[in-house]
């Protein structure tokens, strides 16, 4: 399968602190990835590596085959990025940034863009300095869209969108991804909207990727329990292969397994803990998220 | 692609462009009624002595020295702070054109605005001291004021190079440099004092190189 993004034995340092440990990714070709990771787990700092913004301490990025830090022209303009915040030269207007813009791109699709900011109902010489933060992001959606181009890498597209503007960025992103088979990279701290959209997902923990797989799989192979008994209180370790992640509140142990249910009820029975009753509770994305990251 | 990133840069100077012109035909104008002023108040004799001996000239042109500085810093600041704000210098990084050729073109086209400021300024100024002087007075006041265009030159590049730089301490070290190597060019206040003149032409001209350095850094994600 081709690969669009690949990185190996990434390891990056701020100073003396490690952000990332050997982390190993890659993207497939025509599939829409999320990555999901709390704050100051190295998503970012992924992110940066991968829009060439950073240089790795070690390791490797290869996005279409050339090391992400200096990518070709060539390889550039097959690029779609959206930056943190919407970024946009906001000292032009409306058609100003998109006169720009169209002459970098010999596949410039100008109707992408204007049909996005006819919706907008704004004059043409509207500067973006004056929009509001979701007027700006189908702004800047609309160029990406112009640009034609076959990987979209989107950081945390849903910052400072209001519900409207998040759902209308997710449905234009959907119709045109699935309609042109593009390859999609994207961040955002709205769990249930990357839920909507992604083929498969990519979760970071601690400096390490702790899974990559497609939502589906993950939505049907990751499982939490419920039980009760006091007496399991601290026995029973999580990452031990069976139990991903476990929680105590008073005498509930809710526990995250990639295992079946038989699996678990064995793997209690062999740490010497009986329970009369233990029950699946369905999860979402988010929930999954927090089983297999923990809450704090 | 260098129309767009002209047509870029035009777009952030142009009313920069327009009130730095407007001001230099009211400071042209300005000296036209000066020396004009100082001829009927002195007479023909006792101004000819000031402007020879005192290097009067100089005094009345005062903008001379000032507005090539002005430009420089305005047009660097105009066009590099709003693409060091919320670091939207990434954008530009992310066209599909080289980088070196990316930051190349953009200070060569605001240069090229501050040149054109310049030159309309200079040729203001010997068609303005020409209407009452002599051929050897226009030369004496275009080569004493050359400085200060060069002046001018320095402190746009420099302006572009401390705003690209992303590191705040390096950015005040090339500061307090930049201030000891422009000062040098306005300290004359009589005629012919250019002495090193082209040493200070060969430094101006390496100075977008300057630009290429912290661009490169900022490029590399240096905090």
């Amino acid at each position: 399968m081709e690969h669009v993004i690949e990185c190996k034995n990434l390891t990056h340092y701020y100073g003396d602190k490690l952000v990332l440990n050997d982390l190993n990714l890659s993207v497939e070709k025509g599939r829409i990835f999320g990555i999901l990771g709390k704050n100051g787990m190295g998503k970012t700092t992924t992110i940066n590596i991968l829009m060439g913004f950073l240089r790795p301490t070690s390791g490797q990025c290869l996005v279409f085959g050339e090391e992400s830090h200096k990518l070709s022209p060539a390889t550039r303009q097959k690029i779609g990025l959206l930056h943190e915040g919407h970024l946009a030269y906001d000292f032009m207007t409306i058609r100003q940034v998109e006169n720009f813009y169209s002459r970098f791109f010999p596949n410039w699709k100008a109707d992408y863009y204007w049909d996005l900011m006819g919706k907008l109902g704004l004059s043409d010489n509207h500067k973006i300095k004056n929009m509001s933060c979701g007027q700006r992001s189908q702004v800047v959606l609309g160029l990406i869209f112009a640009q034609d181009p076959e990987l979209l890498i989107l950081d945390d597209y849903s910052m400072g969108l209001d519900p409207g503007y998040r759902a209308l960025f997710i449905d234009y992103l959907q119709e045109y991804v699935r309609e042109k088979n593009k390859t999609v990279f994207l961040t955002s701290h709205i769990i249930q909207d990357v839920e909507k959209v992604v083929d498969d997902t990519i979760i970071m923990g601690h400096q390490k990727l702790l899974l990559k797989m497609p939502l589906v799989a993950l939505k049907e192979g990751f499982h939490r329990y419920e039980f009760r008994n006091q007496n399991a209180i601290g026995h029973i370790a999580a990452d031990d292969k069976v139990v991903t992640n476990v929680e105590y509140v008073n005498d509930k142990v809710t526990l995250y397994s990639f295992k079946s249910l038989n699996d678990i009820k064995a793997h209690l029975k062999s740490l010497g803990i009986s329970v009369s009753e233990i029950a699946e509770i369905p999860m979402t994305l988010e929930e999954a998220f927090i089983g297999l990251t923990g809450k704090y | 692609m260098l129309k767009a990133i002209l047509y870029k840069e035009w777009i952030k100077l142009r009313w920069a462009v327009i009130v730095i012109a407007g001001l230099t035909v009211l400071s042209l104008a300005y000296s036209i009624g000066m020396i004009n002023y100082y001829i009927e108040f002195q007479g023909a004799f006792t101004n000819w002595m000031y402007v020879i001996g005192k290097s009067l000239l100089l005094k009345n042109i005062v903008f001379v020295k000032v507005l090539p500085l002005i430009t420089g810093l305005i047009f660097g600041l105009l066009q590099f702070v709003p693409e060091m704000t919320r670091n939207r210098m990434r954008l530009s990084y992310h066209l599909p054109i080289n980088e070196k050729k990316l930051l190349l073109a953009s200070v060569g086209f605001g240069y090229m605005f501050l040149l054109a400021e310049i030159l309309f300024l200079f040729f203001g100024l010997w068609l303005v001291v020409s209407m009452s002087y002599p051929a050897e007075v226009i030369q004496k006041v275009l080569m004493s004021t050359l400085p200060w265009f060069l002046g001018g030159s320095a402190v746009y590049f420099l302006t572009a190079f401390i705003i690209l730089e992303p590191s705040w301490i390096y950015r005040l070290i090339y500061g307090v440099v930049t201030y000891g190597l422009v000062e040098l060019n306005f300290r004359a206040s009589t005629y012919d004092q250019y002495v090193g003149l082209w040493v200070f032409v060969l430094i101006v001209a390496v100075m977008p190189l300057t630009v290429l350095f912290a661009g490169h850094r900022f490029r590399r994600g240096t905090k």
